[in-house]
């Protein structure tokens, strides 16, 4: 049952994100990064992490993703050309690098645990994982990491105000950022 | 079959074609989605062994994932926000565009 489970959610998340990146078309790709996100929820889900596993989905699915494909709406995407073909040699390096940091990676684990095949064993709380549980703890344990958190996400939003933020006379800004307007250059302003 | 090793080579799997997009992609959008395939799959790594230790230790993975995920939602918001910038910039969005700072 669990190895089954384990199977699917293992080759959803394998090829989900394999196909992801390799799309053309980064709607495409949004789209396989669902299934990746889901895939993984499963295997969050298998690991006894049920919180963990609906954040999961709430967070990555329900904003991130969706802010991805926003933005991929809000740019007009019918003028961008796509981007221009790259041969597969051209991808060579990028592979290998990435295969040698599977096979690092693979060997740490095999040496280390690699003679680990039980099942992990039962859990000893039948309460892990749960929403109670995790919430204790990050209440309790992490009150100021969970507040520096915080902090960190409203930085995030107001830099992402400010840098999505079109410099115009009409904002009346004291200083004009000259290096700003210059480098749009012919781009026709704001008329998009 | 569903072993904490195999878990962890399943992750070190996800984080290596994350990474591969990282490197070969020039589409910036693909890039980002890259890193957030990198960064979802070291969540999976801390539960893999949050799921080993259980007890307080495991939980404490579990924290860290959520801290984790709030950092990946910080980053998805930045990493927009600048491909905003970028597509408004260089009217593109292929990172190899930006060669501004070429000597």
């Amino acid at each position: 049952m669990n190895d089954a489970a384990f199977l699917i959610c293992a080759a959803l998340t394998t090829a989900a994100a394999a196909l992801c990146v390799t799309r053309k078309n980064p709607i495409y790709g949004a789209f396989y990064l669902l299934g990746f996100f889901l895939g993984l929820a499963g295997l969050f889900v298998l690991l006894a992490a049920p919180f963990v596993a609906a954040v999961q989905v709430i967070v990555y699915v329900g904003a991130i993703l969706v802010l991805f494909l926003f933005v991929i709406m809000l740019l007009d995407y019918a003028g961008l050309g796509g981007e221009a073909g790259r041969s597969f040699a051209g991808t060579l390096p990028a592979a290998l690098l990435a295969f040698l940091l599977l096979a690092g990676l693979g060997a740490a684990v095999y040496r280390n645990a690699g003679g680990d095949t039980r099942p992990p064993a039962p859990l000893t709380d039948a309460s892990f994982g749960s929403t109670r549980t995790v919430a204790k703890h990050l209440y309790i344990e992490y009150p100021l990491a969970l507040e520096l958190v915080t902090l960190l996400l409203m930085a995030a939003l107001v830099g992402a105000v400010v840098l999505t933020r079109r410099p115009g006379p009409e904002r009346g800004s004291a200083t004009p950022d000259k290096g700003q307007e210059e480098a749009t250059h012919g781009s026709g302003g704001g008329s998009t | 079959m569903y072993t904490i090793p195999n878990v962890l080579l399943l992750s070190a799997l996800l984080f290596s074609i994350g990474a591969y997009g990282v490197i070969s992609r020039r589409n910036i959008l693909l890039v980002l989605m890259s890193v957030e395939i990198m960064l979802s799959s070291v969540s999976l790594t801390v539960l893999a062994f949050a799921r080993g230790f259980q007890g307080t230790a495991g939980t404490d993975g579990h924290v860290l994932v959520v801290f984790n995920m709030a950092v990946a939602a910080a980053e998805a918001a930045i990493g927009l926000a600048l491909v905003v910038a970028f597509h408004r910039h260089f009217r593109s969005v292929d990172g190899d565009r930006a060669t501004t700072m070429k000597g």
